[in-house]
């Protein structure tokens, strides 16, 4: 019996020595996950294009790049309430400008910003063709973005092996590069024809150019003195010139005679001045534009958070759509049948029969919301609109100061930038169809004021003030006098407010560090860039802390 | 016009239904064969093993969803579902495949002599598909020696007078670990999407690789003494352990944060230094025919330290209501391990609003790890009754009151939530924020009565009944601590990124108090 266990065991043995002989233990994947081939040793393989756009999601939202944008402006504030939206003070040091290199949306920001640095590195380098064009195009937009935001550039070529260093470039040196490359790339790009609003076009392209020329002076200004003054050279603004005219030329292209066209449900289709957009069957929504400020007995429930500051609203002049409008002329659509139709005067169901406007459903205008707020009864659309109520059950009457600290759930102007669809609104709105504007015709048009106020010279017969009142007109206000460069950045806020271009207009018309509501003192000159995150500086020799961090 | 709400399948319900069928599918492999030598040659004797080990994990999943029920649910009393086949939409999810793979070589060699010398020493050779394609195969080697003075002959005078056993021992041993690395965590990842809406389907790139991670490793090096003395009232064991973990697995930023993913798997430099004492004691101090007393106790101390690291780490995620991307520990070089990292608290201002030091900068305020652990037993028999008492003690930690933080503040009592007594009653302003400081930070250390039991045994001379006890036992009987929290002794995860956390108090069920009363019946 022992001598039968004995070779038994030996047999097994060996039968396992053999197998471990043969064993492989690569890692072994299933369905949808690959291993991605190297076409040649260490290079990975090309992600498609389409996949490579996805990057733009992380620039929608009410956290991230959009808030360092916005709320270190004179348009956004992030007040604390009680208990609710301290989260660690990360709103309150964008607006106060107290950040440091530790800030949580400052690192999430640069890493989302260098993983699309990654990931259009490959398209641009490994693809071939339009999608190549449409690689160096994101690429470019990244590039300018991670100037913008940080005062540096990171660059690894496709082929470099994983995990290696990749070279620092100053944004003085990186704005030349990123115009070059665009400059040679917008060949390879289609012409916009009005469908292709997701897709790098050479409309596209023309406006990212038109920004890098405009926003030269400041990229090239000293290190040590980020916050200029800026020297702006002529030949510039007649590059930013010669590019918004080149988009001007789309006949597709112009001032839409319905501003909010350009936010609102239908903007895929309706606008007639969005360029560049992310569209919101490609992963993004907009519900956070509308709940980051809506209180929460309103429809759809908001997260009663962010509010504009009241110096920023009152400078719209009563009348001006942008400020408040109640949206007409939109199709009635049916109700969810979980809704039993108590109103049906704003309510019934004929596609083609009269049309109601999204206020009447809603309760609410587009623009800003202050003072008594309305909604529909049981916060359901397609019942009757009445004054609404706070937690407390004192009416709902959102007042005009706010402060960084200590705020109730009544204090501050709400804004309501991007309408939801209200046939989408008694599901929370979440299939509301918005696209994200990144680049949009109006900006264009008051970029070229801007570049013949700076010293460029117009062309088409063309004024910075023509320009101006041509927007002002479609809405709904006239324009008087002369146009000089503070009324062109106060225009650029009313015109553009919270699409994120915000800070980068404040720095660019010197206004950045200057006292704020809700900040008293002005900031150093220093913070028009944000610090390099700590564990970035640590992880690349190459990085160097910006100046004053 | 849009579709309505109804037809569309990120709807969640809304007269609309729902439901998911899952597949999950999860095999393991196990393969082991190993032969054993045994050998006794006068006073030596010898064990030797080798052997061959295979191990595999594999998980496959597939989903499948369907929404827009035929007859759709109108009144509150309609079932929902009742079969599958009920929607008008299906639509296959992304399904899931996870697979790993381990395989071992491992040889060991036990080596006496006379009972005097003791040697073992092994070695063993594991492989693991989660690691880098240049380093998936690891080796880890240990020894042991034990020597028995009180069995030496010259000892026969001196020690052996004393002590029945007297040894000595010594040990030095590297472990490896792949502990909470993902099973593709070094390859390079791609993932393969089909066309929807108007767009094609094609590669997403995922995620990058690193070809030369490698196993994490602990070297330990060890000594000890084992004693009991000549009428075996008191024996005991005492031990030195110094332990140097190195090669840290961790999520870890790539350089410049270039990357797909900001973060990815590696081996972390600096070392962990784990070091210390146990000892261990056991103390018969009545030895009777009636009554009997016995102590045993044992102790550790232990310091942690973790070395030479870069760059500090966050961990630790402060759950509740205006908290996102808080967070109250850190690793950094010099420190132990789970050190707290905060603002520190210095009480309300006259408004009510909370102070604190340095402009509410974070300060390292402590760590979670307790630096000491100590036990205590005591048995006591006296004729048919036993009784035994055993109290635990931990110290040197602190702990993060996260319930407080998140629900424990004037502010939630204005949001008609309720608070505690004291937060009702204090000076707190209600608008001021629930900010993490070290106003919810607190030492750890506590007594527990973790176990007493009571027994008696009855004297029976029945043929039936061979043995009949009764007895009452009881478990966490008593808690001594200055910790406002339920427990101290409390563990929630709180990991950010795969950075594990410890001494998180969030919500946590109560450890229960248990009283059990029985009877011991034998046949």
């Amino acid at each position: 019996m022992k001598t039968f266990s004995k070779i038994f065991t030996v047999s097994a043995l060996c039968s396992s020595m053999l197998l471990a002989a043969s064993c492989n233990i690569d890692p072994e994947l299933g369905a949808n996950n690959v291993v991605l081939p190297p076409p040649t040793e260490g290079a990975p393989a090309a992600p498609s294009i389409g996949a490579v756009y996805s990057q733009l999601n992380n620039l929608v939202g009410q956290y991230g790049y959009q808030a360092l944008q916005e709320h270190s402006t004179d348009e956004l504030l992030g007040p604390t309430r009680g208990t609710d939206w301290d989260d660690f003070g990360t709103w309150r040091r964008l607006h106060l400008h107290t950040w440091g290199p530790d800030h949580n949306q400052i690192n999430d920001v640069w890493s989302q910003v260098n993983g699309a640095l990654f990931q259009t590195t490959l398209a641009a380098e490994l693809l071939s063709g339009q999608a190549k064009a449409e690689g160096q195009f994101l690429r470019s937009y990244f590039r300018m973005i991670s100037a913008d935001l940080f005062g540096v550039v990171q660059s690894r070529p496709a082929t470099a092996p994983s995990r290696g260093i990749p070279n620092v470039i100053p944004r003085a040196a990186a704005i030349d590069t990123i115009i070059a490359e665009l400059e040679s790339a917008v060949a390879g790009l289609p012409t916009f024809n009005g469908t292709n609003k997701s897709v790098a076009t050479k409309e596209a392209a023309w406006a990212l150019l038109a920004k890098c020329y405009l926003n030269k002076a400041v990229y090239k200004a000293s290190a040590t003195t980020p916050a200029g003054p800026y020297t702006f050279a002529a030949a510039d603004m007649n590059k930013v010139i010669q590019y918004c005219d080149l988009i001007d030329a789309n006949p597709l292209l112009e001032i839409d005679a319905n501003y909010w066209d350009n936010f609102k449900w239908d903007n895929g289709t309706a606008s007639s001045e969005n360029i560049f957009v992310r569209k919101n069957s490609d992963g993004i929504n907009v519900v956070w534009a509308t709940n980051m400020g809506g209180h929460y007995n309103q429809t759809p429930s908001g997260w009663n958070g962010f509010t504009t500051l009241s110096n920023f609203y009152d400078s719209f002049e009563d009348g001006d759509i942008r400020k408040k409008d109640t949206v007409a002329g939109i199709l009635q659509y049916n109700v969810s049948p979980s809704v039993v139709v108590v109103d049906s005067s704003i309510y019934f169901n004929t596609a083609s029969g009269p049309r109601t406007s999204y206020n009447r459903l809603t309760g609410i205008n587009a623009g800003f919301l202050v003072g008594q707020v309305q909604g529909p009864q049981s916060q359901k659309i397609g019942q009757k609109i009445v004054n609404l109520k706070d937690r407390s059950g004192n009416p709902l009457v959102l007042t005009k100061n706010v402060s960084p600290f200590f705020n109730s759930e009544v204090t501050g102007i709400r804004t309501n930038k991007f309408p939801l669809d209200p046939s989408t609104i008694n599901d929370g709105g979440w299939g509301s169809a918005n696209d994200f504007p990144f680049f949009r015709f109006a900006d264009v048009r008051l970029m070229k004021a801007e570049a013949i106020l700076r010293g460029g010279t117009g062309t088409n017969g063309e004024t910075a003030l023509s320009i101006v009142a041509g927007i002002r007109s479609q809405r709904g206000i006239t324009t008087t006098g002369t146009m000089d460069l503070p009324k062109l950045l106060a225009e650029r806020g009313r015109e553009i407010y919270l699409e994120g271009w915000r800070r980068n207009d404040l720095i660019r018309f010197g206004a950045f560090n200057n006292p704020t509501q809700g900040r008293t003192a002005a900031s150093e000159g220093y913070k028009v860039v944000y610090p390099i995150p700590t564990i970035a500086l640590s992880s690349n020799p190459n990085l160097k802390q910006n100046f004053g961090y | 016009m849009p579709n309505g709400p109804s037809e569309n399948l990120n709807n969640p319900i809304f007269g609309n239904g729902r439901t998911t069928r899952q597949n999950n599918e999860l095999r393991s492999t196990l393969l082991e064969q190993y032969v054993t030598w045994d050998r006794d040659f006068e006073k030596h004797s010898f064990n030797i093993v080798g052997g061959y080990s295979y191990q595999s994990f594999q998980n496959e999943y597939r989903q499948k969803v369907g929404w827009g029920l035929n007859t759709p649910v109108v009144n509150p009393g309609d079932v929902f579902i009742k079969n599958f086949d009920n929607f008008k939409n299906y639509r296959d999810l992304f399904p899931g495949f996870d697979k790993n793979e381990l395989q071992s070589f491992f040889g060991r060699v036990n080596y006496s002599y006379d009972n005097k010398y003791f040697l073992t020493a092994t070695v063993r050779v594991d492989g693991s598909s989660r690691f880098g394609a240049n380093n998936r195969y690891g080796t880890f080697p240990a020894f042991a020696a034990k020597w028995k003075l009180s069995n030496e002959k010259f000892a026969e005078r001196s020690i052996a007078k004393w002590f029945n056993e007297f040894s000595l021992r010594a040990n030095y041993g590297i472990i490896g670990s792949q502990d909470g690395l993902a099973s593709y965590g070094a390859v390079r990842l791609g993932f393969a999407y089909p066309a929807f809406g108007t767009n094609p389907a094609g590669n997403a790139f995922q995620q990058d690789e690193n070809k030369d991670l490698k196993w994490e490793q602990a070297a330990t090096t060890g000594f000890g003494l084992d004693f009991t003395t000549r009428n075996s009232r008191l024996s005991g064991t005492i031990d030195y352990f110094y332990t140097e973990r190195k090669n840290l697995l961790v999520l870890d930023y790539v350089p410049g944060g270039f990357s797909a993913t900001a973060r990815l798997f590696a081996n972390l430099p600096g070392i962990v230094v784990n070091k210390g004492w146990e000892f261990s004691l056991s103390y018969k101090i009545l030895q009777g025919r009636k009554f009997n007393w016995e102590v045993s106790g044992n102790l550790t101390k232990i310091s942690n330290e973790y070395r030479d690291l870069p760059n500090p780490i966050i961990t630790g995620a402060v759950s509740g209501q205006g908290l996102t991307g808080a967070y109250a520990q850190t690793f950094v070089a010099g420190q132990p391990l789970f050190t707290w990292s905060m603002p520190v608290f210095q009480g309300f201002d006259g408004n009510g609003n909370a102070r604190y030091e340095k402009g509410a900068a974070n300060q390292l305020s402590g760590t979670a790890l307790p630096n000491m652990f100590a036990g205590l037993t005591n048995n006591f028999s006296m004729g048919n009754w036993n009784l035994s008492v055993f109290l635990n003690a931990v110290t040197g930690f602190k702990v993060y009151d996260n319930t407080s933080n998140a629900l424990f503040l004037k502010g939630s009592l204005r949001n008609g939530r309720n608070v505690t007594t004291s937060v009702a009653n204090s000076n707190e302003n209600p608008f001021n924020p629930g900010s993490v400081s070290t106003r919810f930070l607190h030492n750890g250390d506590f007594i527990r009565l973790a176990n007493v039991n009571l027994s008696y045994t009855f004297n029976l001379e029945s043929k039936v009944i061979r043995s009949l006890s009764v007895f009452a036992s009881g478990q966490n009987l008593a808690l001594f601590t200055k910790y406002p929290g339920l427990d101290p002794e409390v563990n929630v995860d709180k990991q950010i990124a795969g950075v594990p956390s410890r001494g998180f108090d969030y919500t946590q069920y109560p450890r229960p108090r248990v009283v059990t009363v029985g009877v011991n019946l034998a046949f």
